[in-house]
């Protein structure tokens, strides 16, 4: 209420005044006040409001649009990353030296037991080459697959589960030979 | 006043005609008192609406609905940290991770087509169909362990096509791929992880420098399903700390020429087990350290628990006569003796309140020191070493190293037996000055060879190359390696001149079979009864051995080698000179090492 009275008061104060005192006399008319012109400004507004909606959304889409591709992105990673892995652990398992031995044997190589050196710069041969016979070249596998050792740790094995699983048996049986006795004093109890 | 106002508008349009539009506008509206309250009471009730919701939100309940949102649209993803590779002196690699993933089911969605989908599983995993088919059905169960440790393409692809078979319920997590990608090869050295962590060797004792942290990422995303990342959402990134490598100083390669050329030796001997090492001379390096049996680190379930790590390192044993050579080394360098001290070894000698004989019968036999060294004689090893003062012998020893941990790194290594001051006894001296009542493990004997062979210096010896710390807070490796003298370099050239004659003589020489063509080469047998730990005693069974380094002026390699309870009675020299023959060869000519081309020692061996 009070707002909107506020702005009476000071036309009020003179248009009393004039009734009591002064008659109305010609006021020169005001000039008019200089109009600017609306249209750019509101234009001008418009254009930025609406720039800035479409820009952010423009914005907001890209991003969105790139947060798309890294993931994509991130998923070929991955895949080439296994894909590496699984060749790279091939290749290590063909360097592995027990195949590299297989595959030489099956060549027909040797390991020399005694090779002679050269010494370039000085033209000097030292030690003697022998021809390479099969005497260094240990075989690739174990004549027995399970040595004696492995027997015998593997039967001192079997044999302590044994042990383990009878003295399980045993406290099974006594337990129940024990619940058993237990019954048969109790009933001969109520007997 | 408003009223006034009002009927003052009403009043104006009659006195003055000409009206402002403003004036209809408001004419048109309605009263703009009423305006103001209606609308007034409009913005109170919507702002009461919103501080109503504002105050159940945050006042009553303010947890619930940001946990709600997180878990909608906020993603943890573990970002994980490499296990460090352990690789050999070349980089070559003995151990190495990879993506690995698990395959995993809900029986609850698997039942209905249990047959079907274990039949899909043995076929492209290699599962058994039927223990597949058991956890496939599993009642009240929505997890089941398919298969672990797959590799990722494999895994992938696999539920990847159950998917487009239409199988429903499977689906894989990420586990870790620890690969061995040469089998047996320094197996025993390396160890190997189980399921869920490190369960022998280097994986075990050094698991804390290899295994690295975990981190993750915490972020918006558009979907959890998708997992894409929303622009501008929260984004807590802590990224990974990968594992550090572990360079060791073995050779692959070396380390397994000797591995088979131990297993042949073994089998060939018919013994039990067997174990060699190779060391360079100069800076302490293992370069090989192999035992047979040992196992597959592929697959160790196949071998039994004790063959699952290093016997060589924790396993000890009576040295036998190799000893002789450490006892001998001191004589030198105290000037008590020379090599061609004389002696007359007589058949029997009394010590305390047994006798002492020699692996030979004879009679009264007139030895040089180097004739009682290349002969292996007992007694005249006895009869040298009775010239020590007290407790001499001791001190000596402990600084060869015997009776401590070598500190590999390995917590598995077992220190020997060394007898204390207290319980040291002169009948007991006699018997360790030959390698009886005391007991080393195969890594010190090599080690206190070494120092011979270095001109009387003894370096730890080292496995891990540059330095590491192991999970009980050692630091090891070649960084850390200590030097001390432990005899003169005479006395160390002296004893290496000696130890040739073992293998060059030819009348009194035991071990011809350990020479390697066109090398100078040093060494010493060792047959030693073993002690059956059942009954404490000597069971008959014996222990053979052969150290020595080449070439014998210059060194760069020590080697020794152990064959345990050889089923064809055979003795040092026989059994495992050549296989330390075979080993130093193919050392001496892998590092290109020339022969020195000095003439051989000459030492006389009698008199």
């Amino acid at each position: 209420m009070s707002i909107a009275a506020a702005p009476q008061s000071p036309v009020r104060s003179p248009d009393r005044a004039t009734e009591t005192q002064t008659r109305l006399t010609a006021v020169p008319a005001p000039l008019p006040a200089p109009v600017a012109p609306r249209l750019p400004f509101v234009v001008l507004v418009s254009m930025l409001l609406v720039g800035g909606v479409v820009g952010l959304l423009v914005f907001n889409t890209s991003m969105q649009q790139s947060a798309f591709q890294e993931q994509r992105l991130q998923e070929q990673a991955t895949t080439l990353a296994a894909r590496e892995q699984a060749l790279d652990g091939e290749l290590k398992k063909m360097e592995d030296p027990h195949k590299i031995a297989a595959k030489a044997k099956n060549l027909g190589m040797v390991i020399p037991q005694n090779a002679a050196m050269l010494r370039v710069p000085e033209a000097k041969i030292e030690g003697e080459a022998a021809p390479a016979d099969r005497s260094a070249t240990p075989p690739l596998h174990p004549k027995v697959a399970k040595p004696y050792s492995v027997l015998v740790a593997e039967q001192k094995a079997a044999e302590a589960a044994a042990a383990k699983k009878k003295a399980a048996e045993l406290a099974e049986k006594k337990r129940a030979q024990e619940a058993e006795e237990k019954q048969r004093t109790s009933s001969g109890e109520a007997r | 006043m408003a009223r006034r106002e009002v009927k003052r508008s009403v009043r104006r349009p009659a006195r003055r005609p000409v009206s402002r539009p403003a004036t209809k506008a408001t004419q048109r509206r309605g009263p703009v008192h009423i305006r103001l309250r209606v609308g007034f009471i409009l913005v109170a009730m919507v702002l009461s609406v919103f501080g109503g919701r504002l105050v159940q939100l945050q006042g009553i309940d303010p947890h619930s609905y940001a946990a709600m949102a997180a878990a909608e649209n906020v993603v943890d993803v573990v970002l994980p940290a490499e296990r460090g590779e352990i690789l050999d002196r070349d980089g070559e690699a003995l151990a190495d991770s990879s993506d690995g993933l698990m395959v995993l089911a809900d029986p609850k969605q698997t039942k209905k087509d249990a047959p079907a989908i274990a039949a899909f599983l043995a076929k492209e995993l290699g599962v058994d169909y039927a223990s597949a088919l058991t956890k496939l059905r599993k009642d009240g169960s929505r997890f089941q362990y398919i298969k672990r440790q797959v590799p990722a393409t494999q895994a992938t692809a696999a539920v990847e096509k159950a998917g487009k078979e239409g199988f429903q319920g499977l689906w894989t997590s990420r586990d870790p791929l620890r690969n061995y990608p040469n089998g047996d090869v320094a197996a025993n050295l390396v160890g190997f992880m189980g399921n869920d962590g490190p369960l022998a060797g280097l994986e075990a004792a050094f698991d804390k420098h290899l295994a690295g942290k975990d981190g993750h990422a915490e972020y918006d995303a558009t979907s959890p399903v998708s997992g894409t990342r929303m622009p501008l959402g929260t984004n807590n990134r802590v990224d990974p700390v990968d594992g550090h490598d572990l360079t060791l100083t073995i050779d692959r390669d070396l380390q397994y020429y000797v591995q088979q050329t131990l297993m042949d030796a073994v089998q060939k001997s018919r013994a039990e087990s067997g174990m060699a090492v190779v060391m360079d001379t100069q800076t302490g390096e293992i370069l090989s350290l192999a035992d047979y049996p040992t196992f597959d680190a592929r697959d160790p379930a196949a071998s039994p628990k004790s063959l699952r790590g290093s016997n060589a390192l924790s396993n000890v044993y009576e040295p036998g006569s190799v000893q002789k050579v450490l006892t001998v080394a001191g004589l030198l360098d105290q000037g008590l003796v020379s090599p061609s001290t004389r002696l007359k070894v007589p058949g029997s000698y009394r010590s305390g309140d047994a006798d002492i004989h020699d692996w030979y019968e004879h009679g009264m036999e007139k030895l040089t020191l180097a004739g009682v060294i290349a002969k292996s004689s007992n007694i005249g090893t006895v009869m040298a070493a009775d010239k020590y003062a007290d407790g001499q012998l001791r001190e000596y020893l402990a600084a060869f190293g015997e009776g401590r941990r070598t500190g590999l790194g390995l917590d598995t290594e077992s220190a020997g037996l060394l007898a204390s001051p207290e319980s040291w006894t002169d009948a007991n001296e006699d018997r360790i000055d030959f390698g009886q009542s005391i007991s080393v493990n195969a890594v010190q004997m090599t080690a206190a060879l070494n120092t011979i062979a270095n001109g009387g210096v003894r370096i730890d010896p080292s496995l891990i190359s540059g330095r590491a710390t192991n999970n009980s807070g050692a630091e090891v490796g070649t960084d850390t390696a200590e030097r001390t003298r432990v005899v003169s370099a005479k006395a160390a050239t002296e004893t290496a001149e000696m130890m040739e004659r073992v293998i060059n003589d030819p009348v009194n020489g035991v071990a011809p079979g350990a020479a390697v063509e066109g090398y100078r080469v040093s060494g010493k047998t060792g047959t030693a009864q073993r002690v059956n730990s059942e009954c404490k005693c000597y069971d008959g069974t014996t222990t053979v051995s052969f150290g020595g380094f080449a070439p014998t002026d210059d060194p760069r390699f020590t080697v020794y080698v152990a064959i345990h309870n050889p089923g064809n009675g055979g003795g040092g020299g026989t059994v495992t000179g050549p296989v330390f023959s075979q080993i130093m060869s193919f050392a001496l000519r892998r590092y290109g090492v020339p022969p020195t081309g000095t003439p051989p020692s000459k030492l006389p061996t009698g008199w």
